[in-house]
């Protein structure tokens, strides 16, 4: 309803709609509407997650949380009960959306097609679900509305009314996309019908919206639609200009109907536009783009949701209203900011458990934020639904499924019924491990991975995932046992094998190497998709070959100007040429194209300084710091900057405050292999006055008479660090595998235990002898030996390359050989006036059992 | 259709306060209107097809 006077939202989904098309559009007048928002609004790239999958997209965007808290992980899962499988629904959602919040705060939201919103929910509103516009059958048989499809019940013979039949459709209708159709046989191509369901189901939609924000009073209104993706991907592949592969008379024929797609929708935005007042927000937005250019995929994989290659990783976003920067371009949005803005566009909280953040930027004032720590835990209606069942979910879900299936984002569901559950299973899987890994959150992806690589080894893209998410951990010999099984075996050959390998190598500093596998794929992959010409920069950037790096650079910047991390790594070449103009230049591309990373600021606050642009310099950091609060050498740039350049004593001063709260404190570590002298290495510290942090469950025993000087909790280290905390300021014995997983905002004294692998090997078997553990004979000690070694070259690597960490390396036999020099060592390097002839005392040499003969 | 006998006649006009004739065979810029464009454009066909059928029936009549 028009002009009550109260500020309202309204949010348009425009599935796939991408800058590259609407511009060209605009600037040749075919979207009047478009131009109008445009002109009189802030626009954005707006972007996307991974996996770029709709629902889970669209749920992200409702909730501004990611996929591992909402809970939609697809477009299909397993029924509750364990026992079938169903397209995901609104029950699939684990957190509230917006509609859920407005209405716990007592306003109206009228949601209209969200994926996934069936069934409707409760709430104080309409809510059309997204089953709604799904024909089925011919226009002359009966076509009822499942169960659930809208709420509230009253309404149901008026929407019911409101859907409009493919068939209902004429050519005047098909036309504008098609202006050659009479030339079509339509009963052997059936690409003409599939231009009439999509648009008679986007029609479906928007009559329902159109009527509801026409004639019931609303805060919020939200509409989904997503014709423009599935013209996109029937359709695109004819869109100027034609690419050789494609067929002469296919192209004639359909290169018009993405642009008529994208007209019908300027239409159907500026029929939207009379219908609301001007204390309405509008945002407009897109949960990925699509490819429209050279950029898009020749073929698409053959594997579950391969049609999502086609996507690009920018939507759209047209914020345009009473305190809305007009004509303005605003950087650095992201689908899951989107939900935190609709809230404070409300004057509502925000919560801290959401993962967006209101993008302030786009506001003429920007509203006042409020937070609190999460919506789960307020009470009241929210209109969720607990419990859910109808007859009719069954033959509806097989609709559905069927649907997606055509379309291609799942694949043909075995007919078997463990066989549907086991792969819907598999894929929720992966998409949640892959969106672990999109949030920063590797380590909760690797069992994920290791346990899908188990089901089935064949499926190279699990290896592919669990082996870059190695690489990440710096679990870099885990990755290469992986990338040399797939060589081994020979289960998979091809280029991208070569291109993974190239940046495992790269990992392992050896870019040598790494160059010859990116030669060796260099030409049969997409240099798009594999980002080769990335990898060659960044190996000839470890080999200082400055030059060369910037050639490849320019080459990925050539094929996708908006490849981010292209930009900042030219940056960083910049920086290492000291050329700092240029690489604030790069840096600034980089930053419009993802605003999320923080290093990118950090980078350019440097590049700012160097050249004494000291407020922009500021400028840069702070956002740097905002997004990652615990860089303590960004802020101690800062405080440098403000106290010796700005002499701005206030921001010096909370600065300095705020580095001691993030710069958590110092832990002394005692690691190295198990049997390495790590215990008696504690018991010196102890001797010495440093306080230890372990529990004392391990009891003394004959491996260990004097003690394990243990805690329970480092063995939870990969998952649980919030204990550690508690080891701010002691010494903590963590054997050398799990260093990795020590988080960056402590700094750490190492002290790392060196003794003879072979030894270290003999004590242990001799402790397991003791333990009765048995010994596989078969394996052991040739194999760990191996293995030891490897392990131990890559934490050394790791440790070389943390700015948090100081490593002193001490030797078993050094300690028994020269006890007090070697606590002096020790004291001098923990530097906290430990008693270092106490510490030297402690030693026994008696305990030294397996010590090797050496020639 | 019976839904449509429930609707009012729709008065369509184009921006300079001219009536807007209905094409009986509809546009996307009607169904890009919404529920008012689809609901004029089926009051429309059904307007015709009563037109039809009454000259039908005047012809057989005579």
């Amino acid at each position: 309803m028009k002009g009550n006077g109260k500020n309202k939202v309204l949010l348009l989904g425009w599935d796939a709609a991408d800058w590259k098309v609407i511009n060209p559009l605009v600037d040749q007048g075919l979207m009047p509407n478009m131009k109008k928002l445009i002109e009189g609004g802030t626009i954005a790239n707006l972007a996307t997650l991974d996996p770029p999958y709709s629902p889970m997209l669209w749920s992200s965007i409702a909730t501004g949380k990611r996929p591992y808290k909402h809970g939609v992980l697809g477009f299909t899962e397993i029924t509750p009960d364990g026992k079938d499988v169903r397209p995901v629904m609104s029950i699939s959602r684990k957190c509230k959306a917006l509609w859920n919040i407005f209405n716990q705060n007592k306003m109206r939201s009228h949601v209209v097609g969200w994926w996934p919103s069936h069934p409707a929910e409760p709430i104080n509103g309409i809510m059309v679900s997204n089953f709604y516009q799904q024909h089925t059958g011919h226009i002359n048989q009966p076509w009822p509305m499942p169960s659930g499809t809208i709420h509230p019940k009253v309404e149901e013979k008026l929407y019911s009314f409101l859907r409009v039949h493919p068939q209902e459709l004429n050519s005047e209708h098909i036309l504008p996309f098609i202006p050659n159709m009479g030339k079509i046989n339509q009963k052997k191509d059936p690409r003409v019908f599939s231009v009439a369901k999509v648009t008679a189901h986007a029609s479906s939609l928007h009559a329902a919206f159109t009527n509801a924000i026409r004639t019931q009073p609303w805060d919020f209104a939200a509409l989904y639609l997503d014709a423009i993706d599935h013209y996109c991907h029937g359709f695109m592949k004819y869109h100027p200009p034609k690419r050789p592969h494609i067929i002469q008379e296919d192209y004639d024929l359909y290169k018009n109907v993405v642009t008529a797609g994208y007209q019908f929708h300027d239409l159907m935005l500026g029929r939207i536009m009379e219908l609301v007042d001007d204390q309405t927000t509008i945002l407009l937005i897109s949960d990925h783009g699509f490819q429209p250019d050279h950029l898009r995929p020749d073929k698409i994989p053959n594997e579950p949701a391969g049609p999502a290659y086609e996507h690009s990783d920018y939507g759209i976003l047209v914020a345009y209203g009473p305190n809305i920067k007009k004509d303005n371009i605003s950087y650095g949005a992201s689908v899951i900011d989107i939900a935190p803005t609709i809230l404070a566009l409300h004057s509502l909280p925000i919560a801290e458990d959401m993962d967006g953040r209101v993008l302030t930027s786009i506001f003429e004032t920007p509203p006042e934020i409020k937070l609190i720590p999460s919506w789960e835990s307020v009470n009241g209606d929210s209109g969720q639904i607990k419990n859910w069942n109808s007859e009719e979910k069954e033959n509806t879900s097989k609709a559905v499924l069927k649907q997606l299936e055509d379309l291609g984002y799942i694949d043909s569901l075995p007919k078997s019924q463990e066989g549907k559950i086991e792969m819907t299973r598999n894929e929720c899987n992966f998409n949640l491990a892959r969106a672990y890994i999109d949030g920063s959150k590797i380590e909760e992806a690797v069992p994920l991975l290791e346990q899908l690589r188990k089901v089935d080894p064949r499926a190279i893209r699990y290896s592919f995932k669990l082996a870059s998410c190695y690489q990440m951990l710096g679990r870099l010999s885990d990755a290469r046992a992986i990338i040399d099984e797939i060589r081994e075996k020979e289960v998979y050959n091809s280029p991208a094998l070569d291109m993974m390998e190239g940046s495992l190598l790269l990992g392992e500093k050896k870019p040598k190497l790494a160059i010859d596998c990116f030669k060796a794929a260099q030409g049969k992959v997409n240099a798009h998709h594999s980002r080769i010409n990335f990898q060659f920069a960044n190996a000839y950037l470890m080999l200082n070959r400055w030059s060369d790096a910037k050639e490849y650079l320019n080459k990925e910047i050539d094929i996708d100007y908006d490849n981010a991390a292209a930009h900042a790594l030219l940056g960083r070449t910049f920086l290492f040429e000291n050329k700092y103009e240029e690489a604030c230049d790069s840096y600034l591309t980089a930053i419009g194209l993802d605003f999320n990373k923080h290093n990118y600021h950090h980078a350019l606050g440097t590049a700012l300084f160097k050249i004494g642009k000291y407020h922009e310099a500021v400028h840069a950091l702070e956002n740097s710091l905002k997004l990652a609060p615990d860089n303590n050498p960004c802020r101690e740039l800062l405080i440098k900057i403000y106290g010796n350049h700005l002499h701005d004593t206030k921001n010096y001063n909370l600065h300095r405050s705020k580095l001691k709260i993030h710069k958590k404190g110092l832990i002394y570590v005692v690691s190295g292999l198990p049997r390495s002298g790590t215990s008696m290495m504690m018991q010196m510290l102890k001797e010495g006055g440093l306080e230890l942090f372990t529990d004392g469950k391990r009891e003394t025993d004959e491996n260990n008479p004097k003690g394990y000087y243990e805690h329970e909790a480092v063995k939870s280290l990969s998952r649980n660090r919030k204990w550690l905390i508690q080891a701010e300021g002691k010494g903590i014995k963590i054997i050398s595998h799990l260093l990795k997983h020590l988080p960056s905002n402590f700094d750490y004294k190492v002290i790392f235990m060196e003794r003879n692998i072979s030894e270290v090997l003999a004590s242990q078997g001799k402790m397991l002898s003791r333990l009765e553990k048995k010994v596989d004979n078969s394996v052991y000690p040739t194999a760990l030996e191996k293995k030891y070694r490897e392990d131990i070259n890559d934490t050394k690597e790791f440790l070389a390359n943390q700015h948090n960490f100081k490593v002193l390396y001490i030797n078993h036999h050094d300690i028994l050989k020269s006890p007090f020099s070697s606590a002096l060592e020790v004291a001098e390097f923990v530097d906290q006036n430990l008693i270092v002839e106490k510490m030297s005392n402690i030693v026994d040499p008696a305990l030294h059992r397996e010590k090797m003969v050496l020639n | 259709m019976k839904e449509l006998n429930d609707i009012q006649e729709l008065d369509l006009r184009l921006p300079n306060g001219e009536p807007f004739e209905i094409p009986v065979q509809g546009s996307l810029g009607l169904l890009a209107l919404g529920d008012i464009g689809l609901m004029a454009w089926r009051q429309k066909k059904l307007q015709f097809i009563k037109a039809q059928q009454g000259s039908k029936n005047n012809n057989t009549e005579k």
